[in-house]
């Protein structure tokens, strides 16, 4: 129980972190944490294997995968905090929303398995070998059908990554009307907006 | 070992954490990583399930949870790749030329 509200608190910690953290790197980071807090989260739910693959697949590749894009982003692309913002009141519908869906959801959890006392495990729950003979054996279907997400998905990257440079350029109907980066140049007035391609802030 | 329902109530404490980051934050980047905060907060509720029932069901599903996912991850930063690079900005809510 004590180990549950740390490792809890840890993972409640890191997700605010990720949401307010200045700079993305650090969102990256707290992101991290977060992950690996859930994955000593499953191993403590009898779920080994899950909690491998979390650190593995994505405390591992997918935060690369994060830090990559952000290296590959020069920062001076990124949102002023100084200037105003184009969209307001955010704040106030997103404490309304969030108010309700906490409501709803924390009620769902009181009410949904109130009284039932946990089951009992068979021998090797949640290990390779059991998990292996559940997800291909009775599962075999929904993970194949993850294949075919995954296909979706290279297809996607591939398409938007190839050829549509030109499409993906500024309309005609665009309201502003000024140069590449406008707003932005501000504080960078010197640096040509095209270095920002390959990383170009050092 | 804590009630079924603590692990309900971390896991939407953590989606709506997530939820205030998509609606509030304007760089994509942070978006998606506010969106993969949602995803674990079911994969939580999913895992503590299963433990719960004593069945498998609810972890090969945080599996395949955790592998589209990824696929989400890729996408989403392609296209964040593409926003940057074509436009010279990533803020998501100077983003009015995709209305239809």
């Amino acid at each position: 129980m004590i180990s549950f509200a740390l490792i809890g608190a840890a993972a409640v910690a890191a997700a605010i972190g990720v949401v307010t953290a200045r700079h993305p790197v650090h969102s990256v980071l707290w992101l991290i944490v977060h992950l690996c807090s859930l994955a000593v989260l499953y191993m403590t739910l009898h779920a080994p294997f899950l909690g491998l693959v979390q650190v593995l697949l994505y405390a591992g590749a997918v935060m690369v995968l994060f830090l990559f894009v952000l290296g590959l982003l020069s920062a001076r692309t990124r949102p002023d905090p100084a200037e105003p913002e184009p969209l307001t009141g955010q704040l106030g519908w997103t404490i309304g929303a969030g108010v309700v869906i906490a409501a709803v959801l924390l009620l769902a959890a009181g009410a949904g398995a109130a009284g039932a006392n946990p089951h009992a495990l068979p021998a090797g729950f949640g290990g390779v070998s059991a998990f292996g003979q559940a997800l291909f054996g009775p599962y075999l279907l929904p993970f194949e059908a993850t294949a075919l997400a995954l296909l979706t998905a290279i297809v996607g990257v591939v398409a938007l990554s190839t050829g549509h440079d030109e499409a993906m350029r500024r309309p005609p109907t665009e309201p502003e009307a000024e140069p590449e980066g406008p707003a932005l140049d501000v504080s960078h007035a010197a640096m040509d907006p095209r270095r920002g391609v390959g990383g170009g802030r050092d | 070992m804590p009630h079924l329902s603590a692990y309900l109530g971390l896991s939407g404490v953590l989606f709506v954490i997530g939820a205030a980051g998509v609606l509030l934050r304007r760089d994509p980047l942070v978006m998606v990583m506010a969106i993969e905060l949602m995803w674990n907060a079911a994969n939580l509720a999913l895992v503590a399930a299963a433990r719960h029932y004593g069945a498998l069901g609810g972890q090969v599903f945080t599996f395949v949870v955790i592998t589209v996912a990824a696929a989400d991850v890729a996408v989403g930063l392609a296209l964040a790749v593409l926003l940057g690079r074509n436009r010279g900005h990533l803020d998501a809510d100077r983003l009015k030329w995709l209305r239809g």
